[in-house]
């Protein structure tokens, strides 16, 4: 009777810590979330057209799991495809395995439209934005940069006017202190020629080894054929 | 032989000099490909008759950015020292190109939060305004 008092107890307390974890957003954080809605909501009112997304993540390794929604009505709120004439969902399946699992971890994406011009995995893929940097650890910021793709491609397909940018004397600016973080410490033409730079250097590296071995090869059989050559002396006999 | 070796050193030293030399920075390239429309607020400004999302993967396929950033106004590249931002302009481009402390103040409301100090982030969701999307 008191084991069994003890196991409800348990489990209550099991419940009120797990429910919480449950109900956050596996990818983005609460403030990323609000601001990703928001200016779906902005898109939305321009163009005429439902955006949202739909992240479901399982992660056998212990982290957060579950489903990351939300969509021009905000955090949380799916796409509303029957109150919506045209819609676009952006929906992910990112699994992470355990770390003693032999399968690696991996993603899926797919986008859900019902009108011409909508965008594509293939838009979203040449803009940079692949289904593979969803298991990357920055995927919160690759997932706001896809969802956030969105409305800009539906326009550049011509299927929606444009979203319109702030007026310059309306934008916020930045505040005082607040500077550019992160500055790229690659050079801009090594990220852009690496690859070439590797190959030309791989045939200047080969070549010098091949040319010291030829001239290590000359220098032995030199040393051999003067050995060759030489007379033999022998001890004058007595 | 020998001649094979010191074709391969030639080869390489030519091929590393032809890429360091033939590879122009991202300005020159905006500024080469797309129409100069004067400047603002230190950035220099182009336009193209394609839409935002095709000019910015053009760019992005010259000159790969270290970081980049879609939002549903438009698509800003990062590199070493400069910042280019894409947006809309009736069906074509606006091309702004900016070093990087101009350019983090001309497209804060687009990269603040993600590449600089601020959070730069909404307050909450105040939603949009009427009559989008519905039926």
């Amino acid at each position: 009777m008191r084991g069994g008092l003890l196991a409800v107890v348990a489990a209550g307390a099991l419940a009120v810590i797990v429910a919480p974890l449950a109900q956050a957003l596996p990818v983005l954080a609460e403030a990323d979330a609000v601001e990703l809605a928001q200016s779906l909501a902005d898109a939305t009112e321009a163009q005429g057209v439902c955006y949202g997304w739909a992240v479901r993540v399982e992660d056998q390794s212990g982290g957060p799991s579950g489903e990351d929604v939300g969509s021009d009505k905000g955090p949380g709120v799916p796409v509303d495809v029957a109150a919506c004439a045209r819609y676009v969902e952006l929906e992910a399946v990112i699994n992470y395995t355990c770390e003693t699992c032999e399968s690696e971890d991996g993603a899926s994406l797919g986008i859900d439209a019902n009108f011409a011009g909508a965008p594509t995995e293939d838009d979203l893929d040449d803009l940079g934005f692949s289904d593979g940097s969803l298991i990357d650890d920055d995927n919160d910021t690759v997932l706001s940069n896809m969802v956030g793709a969105l409305p800009l491609i539906t326009a550049s397909n011509g299927a929606a006017a444009p979203v319109p940018a702030l007026d310059a004397a309306e934008a916020e600016r930045p505040a005082a202190g607040d500077v550019p973080t992160g500055t790229p410490s690659t050079p801009d033409w090594l990220r852009d020629n690496w690859l070439a730079l590797a190959f030309f250097a791989l045939l200047l590296g080969g070549g010098v080894w091949w040319l010291v071995r030829l001239r290590h090869a000359e220098a032995s059989s030199a040393r051999t054929g003067v050995s060759r050559a030489a007379p033999v002396s022998h001890p004058p006999e007595t | 032989m020998k001649f094979a070796a010191i074709g391969l050193i030639l080869a390489g030293v030519v091929g590393i000099a032809f890429t360091l030399t033939s590879s122009g920075s991202v300005r020159s390239y905006v500024k080469d490909n797309y129409k100069r429309a004067g400047s603002d607020r230190g950035a220099e400004l182009y336009t193209s008759s394609q839409p935002p999302a095709k000019v910015a993967t053009e760019i992005a396929k010259a000159h790969k950015p270290a970081d980049r950033r879609a939002t549903p106004e438009g698509v800003f590249l990062r590199y070493r020292s400069d910042y280019v931002g894409v947006m809309a302009m009736g069906a074509g481009s606006r091309i702004a190109v900016a070093d990087e402390d101009r350019g983090y103040g001309l497209f804060f409301p687009f990269v603040g939060g993600f590449w600089g100090r601020s959070s730069g982030r909404a307050e909450g969701f105040r939603g949009g305004g009427p009559g989008g999307g519905g039926k």
